[in-house]
């Protein structure tokens, strides 16, 4: 019987999922809110798996990455942009107009959970085991009167400072960067420290956007981005088919996650499409701006070969589809 | 007989076609009501009626005045319209909405197209703002109701 318990404790003590693992979230509400319920909902799934994950909420996003990359998470649910520095190919599905809608998010995030892909997410010590939808990050700006890219110049657009490839953006269209963070960039913008963010509709009533955008602004609705939450594993510390199953959890995550966006969107007011003589132009733009990211090695190029091709099957009257650029 | 036969049957489906793909016009009757149940919409904020009185696959245009006369040009679906109508009715305050010159005149098509100006004065955010409308909205049939089926605004804010 000695024996026997000291055998069971030996395999306790290496067995990968003895004890609770850590799963970090970010989440800007906190153990509130639609986000850290479906992480909830996702440790009931995985205890299923036989793995029992301990939720920890962070408000601030930094914490998070710093944590679970010095271990203390054994998981962690991050931005895209944040996650690209644990995996530069999921990492890029974030990337400066890389999906014109959410349908192509959907097809991707498909494409990324067949096991053939699986190799991709794996990057070192970190995988990535589920991708979601946080929403089109949209231009919101203080003023109508800024309504080409040319009188962007000289404009004061925060940026994340842990995002080169914002700042990057910033230097092409002659804008000033304002380094910001998630914590501080909506109060910059609504107290007028800048006249240009970037954000997802989700954070627009939240974080009062509204306010900055005021009676005399304009939020363009036109995707810049696809923003993702990701959530990444130190794959060694769970079993071998735990990402696998997670990444097929949270494609089912899709259409929940989608609802809360629409909704977010739906309350945005001066929410218009950039001007008809405008819109080829802005789209050349951001095309133009993701690759010479990606060559300059922001993104990663397989990722955007992929992405391309998401846009060029759903699409293929685009330019792009008949030239070898990305 | 029996050819005399075939040709009345060939001439009956040939009526009975023309019948259902005639498109029944747009009265002056029917385009005054209409106008005014668009009016009470937006005044009582219905927005239910408001989306029932415009086609899902309506075509919008909003020419945006800007300063120095610069004039700018968006083209929204019905959908992001209604949606714009909606958010500020839910930002705005003190709304008082004000409308002139409804004109009516009848396309070639059967559809009707009415001109009429709109001012909407609000509190936006503790401002006195506004905005005013020059409307050319064509009318026409769709599913046996009188719907917008084009919609093209002149529009100032202040």
């Amino acid at each position: 019987m000695t024996g026997y318990r000291a055998w069971l404790l030996c395999l306790l003590a290496f067995s990968p999922v003895a004890m609770a693992q850590s799963l970090c979230v970010f989440s800007v509400q906190g153990t509130q809110g639609e986000l850290y319920g479906q992480m909830k909902d996702f440790a009931l799934a995985a205890r299923g798996w036989g793995v029992d994950l301990e939720l920890k909420a962070f408000v601030d996003e930094r914490i998070v990455s710093e944590d679970f990359k010095a271990g203390q998470c054994d998981a962690a649910l991050l931005t895209g942009i944040r996650a690209r520095a644990f995996n530069p190919f999921a990492g890029s599905v974030d990337a400066i107009g890389g999906l014109p809608d959410y349908e192509a998010l959907r097809t991707l995030i498909a494409l990324l959970t067949r096991p053939e892909l699986a190799p991709r997410m794996r990057h070192g010590a970190y995988e990535v085991a589920g991708i979601m939808p946080l929403g089109a990050a949209y231009i919101f700006l203080n003023d109508r009167r800024i309504n080409s890219v040319e009188k962007m110049a000289g404009k004061r657009l925060a940026v994340f400072e842990h995002d080169p490839a914002q700042m990057a953006m910033a230097k092409r269209i002659g804008a000033q960067p304002v380094s910001s963070d998630v914590s501080n960039f909506a109060g910059k913008f609504n107290n007028g420290v800048v006249d240009v963010i970037a954000a997802p509709a989700v954070a627009y009533m939240p974080l009062e956007l509204y306010r900055g955008v005021g009676a005399n602004g304009v939020a363009v609705d036109m995707p810049v981005a696809q923003l993702t939450f990701q959530l990444l594993l130190r794959h060694e510390r769970f079993p071998e088919d735990f990402a696998g199953r997670a990444r097929q959890h949270f494609l089912g995550l899709f259409d929940q996650a989608m609802q809360v966006v629409l909704a977010s969107e739906s309350e945005i007011l001066f929410f218009f499409p950039p001007p008809d003589s405008d819109g080829p132009r802005y789209q050349q733009l951001l095309q133009d701006s993701r690759i010479a990211l990606t060559e300059q090695g922001y993104y990663d190029s397989q990722m955007m070969r992929l992405m391309k091709r998401v846009r060029c099957s759903r699409s293929p009257d685009r330019a792009e589809c008949t030239d070898a650029r990305e | 007989m029996r050819v005399n036969k075939h040709i009345a049957t060939a001439v009956l489906i040939a009526l009975a076609m023309t019948i259902s793909l005639a498109r029944a016009d747009v009265s002056k009757g029917e385009a005054v009501e209409f106008v005014r149940q668009y009016q009470q919409a937006l005044i009582s904020r219905d927005a239910e009626t408001l989306n029932y009185l415009i086609a899902a696959d309506a075509r919008i245009r909003v020419e945006l005045d800007q300063e120095a006369g610069e004039r700018q040009q968006f083209t929204l679906t019905a959908q992001r319209f209604l949606q714009q109508i909606r958010a500020l009715w839910h930002f705005s305050g003190d709304q008082k909405l004000t409308f002139s010159g409804p004109e009516y005149s009848r396309n070639t098509d059967g559809a009707m197209t009415v001109t009429l100006k709109q001012e909407d004065r609000r509190t936006l955010f503790g401002q006195p703002t506004g905005q005013q409308d020059q409307l050319t909205i064509e009318l026409d049939q769709q599913g046996g109701q009188v719907r917008i089926v084009e919609l093209h605004s002149v529009s100032r804010l202040w």
